[in-house]
């Protein structure tokens, strides 16, 4: 994610970037038609190229706009992808997608490393009203919303009252989701700090854990209204207990050799960070630990238990600023446009209704925690994005209920669409408005403070 | 073993050989041609230890075109550019020609033997062959030069004659290798093999040069670091990735770019700054598949054309030490002067492996187990003969020293 900006430029730079955008579009269009064929991996290296060239100039294009850039690369990979120009195909996407871990793992050591305990103790009365108000009543709520709209949905007519009722959990499941990935590229981009960016992060982050924990309650209490003939099972807490503590623990060791790293190496930490994303994940996928909490306590450990923590962000930030023009531009190009354009009608209603959800638990939230005006104000705003944990769950339920899973699964993909375009574009907004955005030269400025004061001194 | 495995080992590797040595510089760790790697490489293949399976090499496969193309990329942003010194429109010229030469007379001389030597190959590939052959046969690698000066201390015209025209010369085995490897069968127009030689590399060179343009442009006004890294990776990638599908010659485009990125660009010291460190670490794990590609039964199978570059390939360089005008006080070193141009590397491992990776079979076979022969032979005649010529020259003031 780009974080500030190139020299300005007026229409002549603008010119020039629209013919540099052409002559990439126009190369692989060439490149596709001549030799339409290739093994998937050979096309997925042109297409990541296209897609982080391609996603800088639009998101530096579009800046007047005052659009997120990982909206631009959004657009880029929608753009670009099978549905439209057809410039990248399935195959293509899914290898390039294959990046994804890399990408996730950056934004869990990120996230924990944002996460100040100072901070946190600060906010701990705040954070604690907000996380149960954004999962309990939000979740009741969307759920409430789901069991009303059914009718609207052919593939649930005449279905059972149960099954309807265990959708309705699970979808309610599906809206507490949030996207720390989103979350982080918008203050990636806007350098933003201030009560906003300080709040949204450790709620989203937070939340991330705890809709795990939620999602496992909710499967085992509804395995019995969605599947005939199924009962009650303990046994998926177990496991859930398992993944968590050896998550957790996971995480702190390798939090802890990230400090040693840090403190007496301290080279090549992209690379360390490369090896992380896409090895060690496998890994933790094969032991069954939870690649985004572990990685999430990791990085929390190396800034609060240590004086790396600074670096090891700006670290972070460095090969994340690639990484993730590569992702949201694949998530562009992973989006079923077909999907959409068929049920954004019941689409658009549940996002709507979820915003309005997300908004009211909001202002309880922070009623109840006496918040300052401001985040009463904008806070609910970065909560709105949704992207990858979204889909993941919605690959659980088409698993789990096979007979409407699929379908399910496709109205899950067009509102995460709907809420991926517009969640960015709120939280900016927010960010923008609340004064919280940072221009590079007050990033340089707040940089430079201790090392005037110290010269002052 | 997996191929997740090893591309984390390779990786790995990358990450060490960042560490341990850095390019251009003796203070690390390492020969100057990496030719530890390919020895590595061809232990850990499949016909030896077999920990480097065919399967394995076929999936990570991708990975080396991106470090192949990167390596090139590198080297055309660096072409013309000696440590912080710009060369003379001279010494470019002069060494692009004596790399013409070198090419010309080693792909001539394969070309009349191959039907003798290698009678299994079709006309087409006949001309791959030998141009390919003259590819890898003509690099001295500037590495080896900056080697011996650097771990000696040398200094005098002779050193910076050598190393100039080292660096000159990078530009002729790339170039015919682009003609070389455009000679695939995929491309065959019948009889017209002369509109593959020429309208392929002419159109890979102009769509590169394009490409260049539009990185110089892009980092023209970007001053964040990041971002451009962001702009050099994601060229590289679209490039290599672009040109690997379409079997087209991947190092000739990578270089060309860079080349064209390089002489436009107004920031080139700054990116050649960012990105020199990297050239190391992207060969090794090149120059380790590309070992793990060679068998002994290959080997043997090629052994006289390998034998017949060799012998081509000493005698030209000698050839061209004859005639090479050297400064006054170096021409006690004329005698040496053959043996010290031996050294190959990076790039004779480039094409070599590129040929491998396009032509399946003998062809590719053939010149990567030249490129691989040519660069060992280097490693072992090419820095001894450079130090014993720059003594002789009166260039290493210790051994100078030593001699009086």
């Amino acid at each position: 994610m780009s974080h500030g900006a190139a020299k300005k430029g007026g229409p002549l730079l603008r010119l020039q970037q629209l013919a540099v955008l052409a002559v990439m579009f126009t190369l692989l269009w060439v490149a596709t038609r001549t030799v339409p064929a290739v093994r998937g991996s050979l096309a997925a290296i042109a297409a990541t190229g296209f897609l982080l060239l391609v996603g800088t100039l639009a998101s530096e294009l579009l800046e007047p706009l005052r659009i997120p850039h990982l909206t631009a690369y959004i657009l880029v990979g929608i753009i670009a992808g099978p549905y439209v120009l057809d410039l990248i195909d399935h195959e293509t996407v899914i290898q390039v997608n294959k990046t994804n871990p890399l990408a996730l793992a950056l934004i869990a050591l990120a996230g924990g490393a944002e996460l100040r305990i100072a901070e946190l103790r600060k906010a701990a009365r705040s954070l604690a009203w907000a996380t149960v108000m954004q999962s309990v009543l939000v979740m009741v709520l969307a759920s409430v919303v789901f069991a009303l709209a059914s009718p609207l949905l052919p593939f649930l007519n005449g279905s059972p009252i149960q099954l309807v009722v265990g959708l309705s959990l699970l979808w309610g499941v599906i809206a507490i989701t949030r996207s720390p990935s989103a979350t982080l590229g918008v203050l990636s981009q806007t350098r933003a700090q201030g009560p906003i960016a300080r709040a949204t992060l450790a709620t989203v982050m937070v939340s991330d854990v705890v809709v795990l924990v939620i999602l496992a309650t909710t499967l085992t209490l509804t395995k019995p209204l969605i599947e005939a003939g199924a009962t009650l099972s303990a046994s998926a807490f177990r496991d859930l207990g398992r993944e968590l503590l050896g998550s957790v623990s996971l995480g702190t060791t390798l939090g802890l050799l990230l400090v040693l790293y840090l403190r007496f190496v301290n080279r090549s930490l992209a690379l360390v960070l490369l090896v992380l994303g896409l090895g060690f994940t496998e890994v933790l996928g094969y032991l069954h630990f939870e690649p985004l909490l572990t990685f999430l306590v990791a990085g929390f450990i190396v800034q609060n238990l240590s004086q790396e923590g600074e670096k090891f962000l700006h670290g972070i930030e460095g090969l994340g600023s690639l990484v993730y023009v590569v992702f949201f531009a694949g998530a562009g190009a992973h989006l079923d446009v077909p999907v959409l354009r068929q049920l954004w009608p019941v689409a658009l209603l549940l996002c709507v209704c979820r915003a309005g959800a997300t908004y009211a638990a909001h202002r309880l939230g922070t009623r109840l925690a006496d918040d300052s005006p401001v985040v009463k104000k904008w806070g609910w705003s970065g909560l709105v994005s949704q992207a990858g944990v979204a889909l993941g769950i919605g690959v659980i339920v088409e698993r789990n209920v096979p007979s409407v899973g699929p379908k399910i699964r496709s109205l899950v993909l067009a509102t995460v669409a709907i809420n991926e375009m517009i969640g960015p574009i709120l939280f900016k907004l927010a960010l923008d408005r609340s004064g919280e955005s940072r221009t590079i030269d007050e990033v340089d400025e707040s940089s430079d403070l201790p090392a005037k004061e110290e010269a002052h001194a | 073993m997996n191929t997740l495995v090893l591309v984390m080992a390779l990786v790995g590797l990358s990450y060490l050989s960042g560490l341990l040595g850095r390019s251009h510089s003796v203070r690390g760790l390492g020969l100057p041609s990496g030719s530890e790697w390919i020895v590595l490489g061809f232990l850990l293949g499949p016909d030896l230890l077999g920990i480097v399976d065919r399967a394995v090499q076929m999936d990570v496969e991708p990975v080396l075109f991106i470090s192949l193309g990167w390596v090139a990329l590198v080297i055309g942003i660096d072409y013309g550019v000696v440590r912080t010194r710009y060369l003379s429109r001279h010494r470019l010229l002069l060494g692009a020609a004596l790399g013409l030469l070198t090419v010309g007379t080693v792909a001539t001389v394969a070309w009349l033997l191959i039907p003798y030597l290698e009678p299994e190959h079709t006309p087409l590939e006949r001309w791959a062959l030998a141009l390919g052959l003259g590819a890898v046969a003509s690099e001295t690698t500037s590495n080896a030069v900056r080697w011996v000066v650097e771990r000696h201390g040398a200094s005098g015209p002779l050193a910076e004659m050598l190393d100039d025209l080292a660096e000159a010369k990078d530009i002729a085995p790339i170039l015919v290798a682009c003609v070389g490897l455009c000679l695939h069968p995929r491309f065959d127009l019948g009889h017209r093999t002369w509109l593959m030689a020429s309208a392929l590399p002419i159109g890979v060179v102009a769509v590169s040069v394009v490409l260049g343009l539009v990185a110089s442009v892009m980092l023209s006004r970007e001053e964040r670091t990041e971002q451009s890294w962001g702009i050099l990776v994601g060229i590289c990638l679209l490039a290599a990735g672009t040109a690997a599908r379409a079997r087209l010659p991947v190092v000739a485009a990578l270089f060309t770019l860079g080349l064209a990125l390089g002489f436009t660009s107004r920031h080139r010291r700054r990116i050649l700054t960012m990105i020199d460190s990297t050239r190391r670490s992207a060969l090794v794990p090149a120059l380790l598949l590309a070992g793990a590609r060679l068998g002994p039964q290959t080997i043997v199978h090629h052994a006289f054309i390998v034998g017949a570059v060799l012998i081509v390939r000493t005698i030209t360089l000698h050839g061209i030490a004859l005639f090479v005008r050297l400064p006054v006080l170096a021409r006690s070193a004329k005698p040496l002067i053959g043996w010290a141009m031996m050294p190959a590397g990076e790039i004779t491992m480039c094409i070599g492996l590129s040929f491998a990776l396009t032509f399946r079979g003998s062809v590719g076979d053939a010149v990567l187990v030249t490129a691989a022969v040519v660069t060992l032979v280097g490693e072992i005649i090419g820095p001894l003969s450079l130090r014993a010529a720059l003594a002789r020259a009166g260039e290493i003031p210790v051994v100078a020293a030593e001699a009086a």
